[in-house]
Order: C-alpha cells, then sequence, then structure tokens
C-alpha cells in the first residue's frame, strides 16, 4: 500500500486566501540517512618504514588490523625494517584541519671557494605529509594523503645497533657499518645477530648466553654524498577506526632487490 | 479518488483561517519584558607547554608509545629517564582569555649566525634558526572542555643537544640508561681539521665537517637539521596531559623522538 502525504499550504495576501495541495509518494522518496555523530577524538597513528626483504619479495601476509608494531613484527620475519617515521596527530571533531607529519632533515653546507657555493645542493631527507580525514556514512574514515618522502640508503645502511630503530635482523648477520647485510643461516635465533631482536621486542625469549652488542660509532657522512631516492605519497582510502592502511611503494628502482617503502596509517577514533 | 481529494480540500480550505487564529491563540502567554542575558565572564585558560627529546636506552622502546605519560613535567622526566635520556629543549607557561579569538605564542628561536676570518670574499654560511615556533587557539567547549588547535614546527640539531654536558644543561638520564650518553657522543675524526685551515664563527665550528682536506674543494656541511612540524587539533579537559610524540630518523643518527607536551589548566 502506497502512503501518501498531503501538504496543505495556505497564505493570505490582499486579494484573498490561496491554498496549494500537493501529494507527495513518501515510497518514491530516497531513504534519510542520518549520519552518526562525531566522535570526541580521532587521532591518526602514520609510520614510514623501508623494507629490504631477504628473498626478492615479502610473502607473508600484513596483519591490517592489529598495531603498527605487529605490522613491523610481519615485516621484519621476512628481512629488514628501518623504522623512519612515527608519529601520532590529532583531529578535531569536525576533521576541519590538515594534519601535517612533515620530518625532515638537512645538513646546510657552503663553500670556501667564491662562486662554488651556487653550486652546492642542500638535500632535504625526510617525509613530507599532509593527511586530511572525512567521517562517512558507515562509521568509516576516509583518508586522503598528499606528499613526498626523500631517503638514502647509503644513510639508513648505516644504522647497526639496538639505538637505531631497525628491526627483523634476527635473519641476517652485520658484516661491518656501512656494508649490506648477508643471510645468516636457517636459525632465526642465532646469538650473533646485531640490532633489534624481535624476541625481545615482542616477548618470546630463549635461553642464550647474550654477545656484547656492537659498539656503534656514528659515521659522519656527507649528505652532498649520499644516494637520493624520493617518492610521491599520494592516495586515498576508508578504513574502520583501528585499521591500518598499508600503502607499498616501490624503493629505489634497480637498487636494493625487493626493497619497498611502507606507509601505515592507523586512525583511531578515542572518546 | 480524485472526487475524494476535491471534497476533502473544500471542507479544509474553508478551516484553514480558523486553524491559524486557533493556533496563535494556543501559543504559551510570553511575557513582554525579555529576559536579562546574563553574560559569563571568559573564563581564563592556563597552557604550560614543553618540548622534550627523549633518547631511549633502545630504541624498543619508542614502539611501546608515550599514551601512559602523566603527572606534572618532573613526573614525565622522571618516567622516561628510566628508559634512556631526557633533554628539555623548552618549556614555558601562557594564561589567554578563553574567548573569540583566544590564542597565544610559545616561540622560541636562537641562531647562531657564523664569520669567516681571513677569507674575504668568502660566501657567508647559511643561518639557521633552532627552537621552537608554536601557536595555540582555544575555545571553550563546554563547562569542562575546551577545545585547542596548535600549529608550528621545532627545529633542533642532535648533534648540538648531544653535546650537553654537565649539571647546568637541561639533560636528565637514569642509572640505567647510563650507556647511552655515551654512546651519543658526536664522533668523526675530521672535526679537528676545521681549525687547522680557517676559523669558523666561534665553539659552534667544532661541530662542522670539512669535505675533504685542506686543498680539496673546502666544502663545508654544518651539523644535522631536524624539523618538524607541530599540528593537530583536540578537545581536553582541564589538567589533562596531551602527548604529541614524532620520531624521525632519515640519516645516521641514534632513534629519538620530540615529545610535545601540553598541560591545559582552565580557572575560573
Amino acid at each position: 500500500m502506497k502512503k501518501t502525504v498531503l501538504f496543505l499550504i495556505g497564505c493570505i495576501c490582499s486579494t484573498g486566501l490561496f491554498a496549494q495541495v500537493y501529494f507527495i509518494d513518501v515510497d518514491s522518496l530516497p531513504p534519510t540517512v542520518i549520519p552518526p555523530e562525531p566522535p570526541a577524538l580521532l587521532s591518526v597513528n602514520t609510520a614510514l618504514v623501508r623494507f629490504v626483504p631477504k628473498g626478492n619479495k615479502f610473502m607473508g601476509t600484513l596483519p591490517s588490523d592489529q598495531t603498527i608494531s605487529d605490522v613491523l613484527k610481519a615485516l621484519g620475519k621476512e628481512g629488514k625494517v628501518n623504522l623512519l617515521y612515527l608519529g601520532t596527530r590529532f583531529f578535531d571533531r569536525q576533521l576541519t584541519q590538515t594534519a601535517k607529519f612533515d620530518a625532515v632533515e638537512e645538513r646546510p653546507s657552503f663553500s670556501l671557494v667564491t662562486g662554488k657555493e651556487t653550486t652546492l645542493t642542500n638535500r632535504q631527507f625526510g617525509l613530507k605529509l599532509d593527511l586530511r580525514a572525512k567521517w562517512e556514512i558507515n562509521g568509516a574514515i576516509q583518508l586522503e594523503w598528499d606528499g613526498n618522502f626523500s631517503w638514502s640508503n647509503e644513510l639508513l645502511n648505516l644504522w647497526v645497533g639496538d639505538k637505531y630503530l631497525m628491526f627483523g635482523m634476527s635473519v641476517a648477520k652485520i658484516l661491518k657499518p656501512g656494508l649490506l647485510f648477508t643471510e645468516g643461516g636457517e636459525d632465526e635465533d642465532e646469538p650473533e645477530q646485531t640490532g633489534v631482536n624481535l624476541r625481545a621486542l615482542f616477548g618470546k625469549k630463549k635461553e642464550v648466553k647474550k654477545e656484547e652488542p656492537v659498539s656503534a660509532t656514528i659515521t659522519n657522512v656527507s649528505f652532498l654524498d649520499t644516494d637520493f631516492q624520493s617518492i610521491a605519497l599520494i592516495g586515498k582510502q576508508q578504513v574502520q577506526s583501528g585499521e591500518i592502511a598499508i600503502l607499498e611503494y616501490p624503493g629505489r628502482a634497480g637498487g636494493e632487490s625487493g626493497e619497498k617503502i611502507f606507509l601505515l596509517l592507523q586512525p583511531i577514533i578515542e572518546e | 479518488m480524485k472526487l475524494h481529494r476535491t471534497l476533502f480540500l473544500s471542507v479544509l480550505l474553508p478551516l484553514a483561517p480558523f486553524v491559524c487564529s486557533g493556533a496563535d491563540e494556543t501559543k504559551p502567554a510570553v511575557s513582554a519584558t525579555p529576559a536579562p542575558s546574563i553574560i559569563a565572564p571568559a573564563r581564563t585558560l592556563s597552557l604550560e607547554v614543553a618540548i622534550v627529546r627523549f633518547k631511549p636506552a633502545s630504541a624498543e622502546r619508542i614502539l611501546r608509545g608515550f599514551k601512559g605519560l602523566s603527572g606534572n613535567l618532573v613526573g614525565v622526566v622522571d618516567s622516561l629517564k628510566a628508559d634512556g635520556a631526557v633533554s628539555i629543549l623548552y618549556s614555558g607557561t601562557r594564561d589567554l582569555r578563553l574567548d573569540e579569538k583566544a590564542k597565544t605564542k610559545f616561540d622560541a628561536l636562537e641562531t647562531k649566525p657564523i664569520v669567516l676570518i681571513g677569507k674575504p670574499g668568502a660566501p657567508v654560511p647559511p643561518v639557521t634558526s633552532y627552537g621552537l615556533a608554536l601557536e595555540i587557539s582555544a575555545k571553550g567547549v563546554d563547562a569542562e572542555r575546551v577545545g585547542l588547535n596548535w600549529e608550528g614546527s621545532m627545529t633542533w640539531s642532535p648533534d648540538v643537544v648531544d653535546e650537553w654536558k654537565g649539571e647546568k644543561f637541561l639533560s636528565f638520564i637514569g642509572s640505567a640508561a647510563g650507556v647511552a650518553k655515551k654512546a651519543s657522543a658526536l664522533a668523526g675524526t675530521e672535526s679537528k681539521e676545521v681549525n687547522s685551515g680557517v676559523d669558523i664563527g666561534l665553539s659552534f665550528a667544532q661541530l662542522f665537517n670539512p669535505k675533504g682536506g685542506a686543498t680539496d674543494s673546502q666544502i663545508y656541511e654544518m651539523p644535522v637539521n631536524k624539523t618538524i612540524s607541530l599540528s593537530s587539533s583536540r578537545n581536553c579537559k582541564s589538567g589533562e596531559l596531551i602527548v604529541n610524540a614524532t620520531t624521525s630518523e632519515m640519516g645516521n643518527k641514534e632513534a629519538q623522538t620530540i615529545l610535545l607536551l601540553i598541560w591545559p589548566t582552565i580557572l575560573p
């Protein structure tokens, strides 16, 4: 049975009383959708990860429904992981502003030779990322990002020791600072590993005699000499609160085999 | 069906004026004298802001996050220094009235101009401003909460901060993390060569690293400068600690996190 609504509009003007009647078929109207009340607070965790697989590529599954640490753990099982950026930004209820996740570093340089300074480059390594968020009717969050990331493989390969944000080294042995790792054999838990131990990070312990960590020597490397890689980070994706948007970008073309850059975005609704 | 509609209309239309007049009569009696509007006095918001650099003894600590921090600045430093080295790069307070355009600045920048002596015609080295540039705006949300919006950036040099030694620096370290400070000392065998060629500035020049020897291209690079943006917005309660953490490393320095800490207090 069709439901019909009658609207009676009456008005009085100088010439008398007028009225107009409209019949509206309610069934033909689109359903009225009331958007959910925005939550009090939205925070977005962002991480940028460089991954170099021990094989040609990552063969496992990344858990998008867990934490960023869990994603690092999954990646670390299959190669070397450098955590290059980890930050949190908050959005207000209306999501009006753009969150900036910029983090760059540079080494200003100059030359004592007159005229030489004009040929110098002043490279900036790091992340420049603008992120916008929008509430969706289904309760999801639409993330939209725009930026770029620049890095140097030569600089990152200098990371040695447990004070660096480097994970997944249980599958490799460091030869010495500045060189790439080689695979260390089948036993992931071999004690002579260097770097952050995933067992220690995630609670799985094994009774082994711990060797003294390699003393980290901070090598001073010119920013002018190192290789320079840069990729654009542009995209959008709809995710639920707590879910991680895992974006994979190719690393250096023709460089280390299978190198990938992962951008991880995790919005969390907080009351 | 059409006949029914016409009949329905013919009955309804004459009633329209009565319905209208009836509606007027049923209006609740409203006093002709408007109630005096009570303007509540604008509340005052006191903001305490601190920028802390945290260098963990082990990088795993950074993955645990910083949501568990609480209390005042002393409490935060005490909590962090158990896991690494803590340097307070900025601490300041501002008061502002919670009106429509309530905003305040926490800028604190410093520069080290560099002078080259004995090299006429040499180019002027670049000057970097280190420190905090931060603007916070606020508006009242309700009796208990306030909406904060902050925009700005923080620039620092790990090389310079790592040089902090002695009791007069705002650097704290727990006994468990004693190794961290030792490891963070600036290394590099080339730094002593700086003084051999030409005097550059003051003690800051000790951190310069010439590329090549005195007879080479004489290209100098300053210490690494790191800049992070600080922009966010959120509602919070009076006395609630806001922690905005950023960890970033693109060079060859050890892991370190910059923590923006905000303590808002609504005053009556």
